[in-house]
């Protein structure tokens, strides 16, 4: 009887249910779709991060590993070839290629801009990183040319140089040597990691062998497993370890890691930022509680006769507290619901045409972000679950006080004959 | 046969700064199956007395005995089921949950007290609510109902439990006249069918005309009593 008298007071009262709901419904959209939002633009950065920056996991030797940061090429991986024959015999393994890093200037005329750059091997590279899938202009190397250079687009337009054009690379060979060489632009990459875009240099590894005098040596290999979009991270992560795992035990003197070790600070930056969406999304519920804790204030001011002649007909304080307990639940879940619902269709568009914050980010240091402007949402069941967890929950919670006070009121109170 | 007993009952309260005393020691002894009129000039005290008689409101002093039991040293709990259990209340403004049918309000009582079967709450509310007229509104909301279609809903509420004893402070202050004379034939045809004691508040000379009794206040003191 108590929840039935809820429930109809809670539909007699309409819009001003609706209009409650409504604040609970807000908050609760946008935790769901920041949610969404922070899960695609995390998503996307581990994508960038495996398909263009990193692969799934990279093979140093623990010389090069420990200095990594100076680019030294004194410290190649010794015995490439069994290693990498191994490495294919991996059923997951989809790729593997040899990359060499180096430290460079590029030079213009006067211009000039301090870089590292990318030996990379036509062939397999390819199969490891999708670097070909964002040429905007040009092409991506066709042979081993000795001359060609691929370059970020927007490091290109920097420098002010275009397709044909000729750039000078200036850099110490392997045996410290200094050596410069011209190379002709053949394409420009535009590709959602923006530190590719802005000081992204490639070259072949026939290019590199004269350049700098390599000679078959390689810094890094790279490797490629499939992710399928399915997947959520710490599976992936799972199973890449286990591969990096097989790999350390078959061959000692290497550093494998995982993109996942290599980006752990900033992996742990995009939870930290979780941490601040579900605070702001916190404090947009209090805002809808507030309205719960008013609605059913008022609620229990305008029905206090008809409380005091339940309390006179025998039902019992905490009977009525759970009555007004029920319909701010009832307000918080129809909330939740109209929030559930909201959030639904907005991610369908937000999923699938992306939000574009390309004018909100150009001020902001994007080398530092592995994702361009262009935010896709994500799917998250558990936001949507969470949501309605919070809202019911929240909800309850508001109404507390309110039903407390309605459990205070004496039938006598509220009933004498005046 | 005595149910109630009132002796010397002050009642004093404060307006503001001012002290008001509302009934100056009323005796009053009701028998049981008495259909009572309690009238006199605003200000008077009939409210008041109906709030003690009721337990709604307690006595500065004297004593109130009910069926033999004094209810002046009663505790709020105790008053409140012997409320519950052996008074009905009829108000001015009916008090009908607005949310709930007339089956639903009728049958509240006994649905709260979960002593009766469901089988017995139907047949004893569509009982009642026949006896009142509405038998073919069972299903409609207060809102649906007409002034004096609400007030016979509550004097079924108040009758479902077939207490010993109904108060009803100005049933008929709201309705037309024709109808004021149906809702107090109605209670006048309950009283003497059930032997239901009916105390009531009135300023219809109208209604007093059905009272076997009629008790005269006047600045809180007993100033006729008057049996027919």
């Amino acid at each position: 009887m108590i929840l039935k008298i809820a429930f109809r007071n809670i539909l007699r009262h309409k819009r001003r249910t609706f209009i409650s709901a409504i604040t609970v419904a807000f908050g609760l959209m946008l935790f769901i779709l920041f949610d969404s939002l922070m899960g695609g633009m995390d998503r996307a950065s581990q994508e960038n991060m495996v398909n263009l920056t990193d692969g799934s996991l990279k093979i140093y030797s623990r010389e090069y590993a420990a200095e990594k940061m100076a680019y030294p090429l004194k410290y190649g991986i010794r015995n490439v070839n069994p290693l990498m024959e191994y490495i294919k015999t991996l059923p997951e393994v989809t790729g593997i290629t040899p990359r060499v890093a180096f430290l460079t200037e590029i030079i213009i005329g006067e211009r000039s801009l301090r870089t590292v750059g990318s030996v990379i091997q036509p062939d397999t590279d390819p199969k490891v990183f999708t670097l070909p899938k964002y040429i905007h202009g040009g092409r991506f190397f066709s042979t081993n040319n000795t001359q060609e250079v691929i370059l970020g687009k927007k490091l290109a337009e920097d420098l002010g140089v275009g397709i044909g054009d000729t750039v000078l690379l200036s850099a110490r060979t392997r045996f410290e040597a200094n050596n410069a060489m011209d190379f002709e632009v053949v394409g420009l990459l535009e590709t959602p990691a923006p530190f590719i875009n802005e000081s992204g240099i490639f070259i072949t590894c026939q290019a590199a062998n004269q350049f700098l005098d390599i000679q078959g040596f390689v810094t890094e290999l790279d490797i490629h497993v499939p992710w399928s979009k399915t997947e959520d991270i710490n599976a992936y992560v799972k199973r890449i370890n286990i591969i990096k795992d097989k790999i350390s035990a078959q061959f000692s003197g290497y550093t494998v890691n995982t993109f996942h070790d290599l980006n752990s600070a900033f992996l742990e930056m995009m939870s930290g930022k979780r941490a601040a969406q579900s605070l702001i999304a916190f404090f947009i519920l209090l805002i809808g509680a507030v309205g719960i804790v008013n609605t059913i204030l008022m609620s229990v001011y305008e029905r206090i006769r008809e409380v005091g002649v339940l309390r006179a007909l025998g039902i019992k304080p905490k009977e009525i507290r759970r009555m007004f307990l029920y319909e701010g639940i009832l307000i918080g879940l129809i909330g939740a619901l109209m929030g559930m619902v909201a959030a639904f269709l907005i991610n369908i568009w937000m999923v699938n045409s992306g939000l574009d914050m390309t004018a909100f980010m150009k001020n902001m240091d994007s080398s530092q972000m592995p994702i361009t402007g262009l935010f896709f949402g994500q799917w998250n069941i558990n936001a949507f679950i969470t949501a309605l967890f919070l809202g019911t929950l929240i909800s309850a919670c508001a109404a507390v006080f309110p039903a407390r006070k309605a459990g205070k009121i004496t039938p006598t109170q509220c009933l004498k004959f005046q | 046969m005595e149910l109630l007993q009132l002796t010397q009952v002050i009642k004093k309260y404060t307006k503001g700064n001012i002290e008001v005393t509302a009934l100056r020691g009323v005796d009053l002894t009701i028998e049981k199956g008495e259909f009572l009129a309690i009238v006199g000039p605003s200000g008077s005290g009939k409210t008041t007395l109906l709030n003690i008689v009721g337990c709604l409101d307690t006595a500065t002093s004297g004593s109130i005995r009910y069926n033999g039991t004094e209810l002046g040293k009663m505790d709020e709990k105790a008053l409140s089921v012997y409320r519950k259990e052996n008074i009905g209340f009829i108000f001015q403004a009916y008090n009908l949950i607005p949310v709930l049918t007339v089956r639903e309000n009728v049958e509240l009582p006994l649905v709260i007290e979960k002593k009766v079967s469901p089988r017995e709450i139907r047949s004893r509310v569509e009982k009642i609510v026949t006896k009142v007229g509405l038998g073919d509104k069972l299903d409609r909301l207060p809102a649906e109902l007409s002034g004096g279609q609400e007030q016979r809903v509550s004097i079924a509420r108040a009758l479902v439990k077939e207490p010993l004893l109904v108060l009803a402070d100005e049933p008929t202050a709201n309705l037309d006249s024709k109808t004021a004379e149906e809702i107090i034939e109605l209670m006048k045809r309950i009283n003497q069918e059930k032997k239901t004691t009916f105390v009531f508040s009135t300023h219809d000379a109208l209604v007093q005309r059905y009272a076997a009794r009629i008790v005269t206040l006047k600045d809180g003191n007993i100033a006729t009593d008057e049996r027919r």
